[in-house]
């Protein structure tokens, strides 16, 4: 009798998954994403939305932080810089969308490469604090950006359209979004079974043995600031296309944190972890919005301004409990579950 | 008869008010044969929540108030962008009353726009705002740049101060830009010079090295262009250096923490403003407010009430004014024809004369100068309604 999950050749080894039941479940949370603007109120689309525009530059984190084992707090320069590539290109030059998505992504690329340089010396805190210098360089080049960036006043993007045609953000825009979505999960995916993805996992275990390996040490840890750069610039120019006002005031450093504790709740290294992380987080700012609305809505008087100041302790304390007693985050929880339904009535 | 129904939510409240309506073509959203729903994207949690909730505390008098009025025209009557996506798509207001922070209306505006839904924007007032000209967006106060250039050249002329050194000391982002406009714009005008202007980064604490420079520099009027907790420490940095000069603050400083935090430190400093002193209940305007919200509410509330409630009050009344031009054809249309058509409208000595028309969506920049009186603890009338140029 089998016991486990035994690959019999590298065809299998390869595949993007052997389980029927992923795909059935990947397909139908496509189609209740792509049927979500027909069924339900625009606000809702567009919590949604943001959440598939974090999930990419989340994607991305991932690939660097939780397969590569690198730890970056420069998340939000590389948004800010695909954001604000994609606003001055399709504002100042009259770029049409995607190109100008593609060119905020290959710019937080390149600017990727340039941060990635010192990664190469530096490990732990120290990539952190290199990293995150770079995220405060970019905010000060952005408000003395002059009539490029818009300085300390802003950039206004304009609305998305393809071929002509105007989106609106919660219907034809959301499906762009939601196609970058899929496309980028399926090269993430690609990419960690790839050459390219065992190196990443080799450098996270043992840098010097992934060395010894024959694994390229300066090529792939750039590599990999690239990539992240590259999906976080490609979220930025999203994002800027969604909110279409660029202000730095929107870049600020508590993304990177917020796009790690998405990271830590979801489940490191894992796609599915990845994505679970941003819509928990995502999420549960919404539903505690909404909780604490009512809440404060009920009470009347000062007391329902005070109900939201309670709102973001109950959000960080939330965040915190989680990462006690669930330290392999959401993907860990549900690797217990799935184990337990599998191996029943035995433990393990 | 219709009732008012204010919203609120997080980051970003949606102030959300039902007024009591009669009988009306209701074709917008937000308005049905039984309330008006109107709302306002405001800071309600963090450092900016001492702005948002004395906003939140007056919007809920006026909704109070309306409603006991009988509503209006007689009948019986809630993070930016996605704060507002809410108000429009789940609460379906019909007007917005509060449009948060001056990049977060930025922000919103093509929204505002596509939708045209009617807004008042009584808290942070930059030229963007209104130059170009949004159709359904009104704007009344001065910006940064208007009130501190017209303060300062009163303040220069009144007091014979045109061979003082200045210099001023301002923020690194829009709203120390605007600062710095007016500071500029008003030594060209007076055709005197600056002695030396310092940038500070957002959120810095010490102000050591800046108010140094400053005294280096020899200045004897400085400008200090902070907000709270910035404005306070450069006072208070001012006076442990024991320099002898003029201080004049923006508006964001017209707050009661400004005087707690800084002290005696804050004494005599002047403020550009363009409502009076909260603590005015002999202005009829404010004396008005202050006891609506002792009637509704508390005097905890009372306590918490501060310049941006005045703001907000001169707002909603604007907006009631349209409304009940409008009671019996209450469309988005017609409100912002009535507001357009807005004609010297008083707010009982708050703000000077609101006055808006085709083209015009900014109003009530004439400034007051005021002064802090640090042992009593409040500010004072320095001036009345100066000229706004």
């Amino acid at each position: 009798m089998r016991s486990g999950n035994f690959k019999q050749n590298y065809r299998q080894l390869l595949a993007l998954t052997d389980s029927v039941t992923v795909i059935v479940w990947s397909c139908l949370l496509v189609a209740l994403l792509a049927a979500a603007p027909l069924l339900l109120a625009k606000y809702y689309v567009s919590v949604i939305l943001l959440l598939l525009i974090t999930a990419v530059g989340v994607l991305g984190l991932n690939l660097l932080t939780g397969t590569t084992g690198l730890i970056s707090l420069g998340h939000s320069g590389f948004l800010a810089v695909g954001a604000y590539t994609a606003g001055i290109v399709a504002s100042k030059l009259g770029w049409p969308m995607l190109a100008s998505i593609f060119a905020g992504g290959v710019s937080a690329a390149i600017a990727g490469i340039i941060v990635g340089i010192p990664s190469l010396r530096l490990k732990g805190l120290y990539l952190a604090i290199t990293t995150m210098a770079f995220a405060v360089i970019i905010n000060h080049l952005i408000l003395n950006g002059g009539d490029l960036t818009g300085g300390s006043e802003g950039l206004t993007v304009p609305q998305p359209s393809l071929f002509g045609q105007a989106l609106d953000a919660e219907r034809g825009y959301y499906y762009v979004v939601l196609c970058f979505v899929v496309v980028f999960t399926f090269i993430t995916l690609n990419i960690l079974r790839s050459r390219i993805g065992r190196a990443f996992l080799a450098i996270r275990e043992h840098d010097i043995a992934a060395k010894a390996m024959g694994v390229n040490l300066v090529r792939y840890k750039l590599l990999a600031f690239m990539v992240i750069a590259f999906y976080t610039g490609i979220a930025g120019g999203l994002l800027a296309y969604y909110t279409r006002y660029l202000n730095v005031d929107s870049f600020s450093l508590l993304i990177s944190i917020e796009a790690l504790s998405m990271l830590i709740v979801g489940g490191l290294g894992s796609v599915a972890g990845a994505l679970l992380g941003t819509a928990f987080i995502v999420l549960l700012n919404e539903s505690l919005g909404f909780v604490f609305g009512m809440i404060g809505a009920s009470f009347g008087g000062s007391g329902s301004t005070a109900a939201y100041e309670i709102k973001g302790v109950i959000y960080g304390l939330a965040i915190v409990l989680f990462l006690r007693f669930e330290p392999d985050g959401l993907m860990g929880r549900w690797r217990d579950i799935k184990h337990y339904w599998t191996h029943w009535p035995f433990r393990f | 008869m219709r009732t008012l129904q204010k919203l609120t939510q997080r980051f970003c409240l949606g102030a959300l008010a039902t007024l009591t309506f009669g009988s009306a073509l209701a074709a917008d959203p937000g308005v049905t044969n039984e309330k008006l729903v109107l709302g306002a994207v405001i800071p309600l949690s963090g450092p900016p929540s001492i702005i948002g909730k004395a906003i939140a505390t007056t919007l809920k008098v006026w909704e109070q108030d309306v409603n006991s009025r009988g509503g209006i025209g007689g009948y019986v009557p809630q993070r930016t962008v996605q704060g507002l996506k809410k108000l429009i798509d789940v609460e379906q207001i019909f007007a917005l009353i509060g449009t948060s922070g001056s990049s977060q209306l930025l922000a919103m505006l093509p929204i505002i726009d596509e939708q045209k839904i009617p807004a008042i924007n009584h808290i942070a007032v930059n030229s963007a705002h209104f130059n170009p000209p949004h159709k359904t967006l009104f704007n009344i106060g001065a910006t940064y740049c208007q009130e501190v250039s017209a303060s300062m050249k009163h303040l220069v002329t009144s007091q014979k101060l045109q061979g003082s050194k200045f210099g001023l000391i301002f923020q690194e982002d829009d709203y120390g830009t605007d600062v710095k406009c007016g500071y500029e714009q008003a030594l060209k005008e007076l055709g005197l010079k600056s002695s030396i202007e310092v940038a500070y980064k957002r959120g810095a604490k010490d102000f050591s090295a800046e108010v140094l420079s400053v005294q280096r520099a020899g200045a004897t009027f400085v400008l200090t262009g902070g907000i709270i907790t910035e404005t306070a420490a450069m006072l208070k940095e001012i006076a442990k250096n024991q320099m002898q000069a003029v201080r004049l603050a923006a508006h964001p400083s017209h707050l009661p923490a400004v005087l707690a935090l800084a002290g005696p430190a804050a004494d005599g400093v002047y403020v550009a403003e363009y409502v009076p002193p909260v603590t005015d209940t002999q202005t009829q305007g404010i004396g008005k407010l202050t006891a609506l919200t002792y009637k509704y509410f508390s005097a905890n509330e009372v306590k918490d009430m501060n310049r941006y409630s005045l703001t907000a009050y001169v707002g909603v009344q604007l907006l009631e004014s349209a409304l009940n031009a409008c009671a019996k054809n209450l469309t988005r249309a017609c409100v912002v024809e009535k507001l357009e058509q807005t004609k010297n409208f008083t707010s009982d000595g708050i703000m000077a004369p609101l006055t808006f028309g085709p083209n015009i969506r900014q109003s009530g920049t004439r400034p007051i100068l005021l002064k802090a009186n640090a042992s009593a603890g409040k500010f004072e009338r320095a001036s009345e309604f100066l000229s706004s140029k």
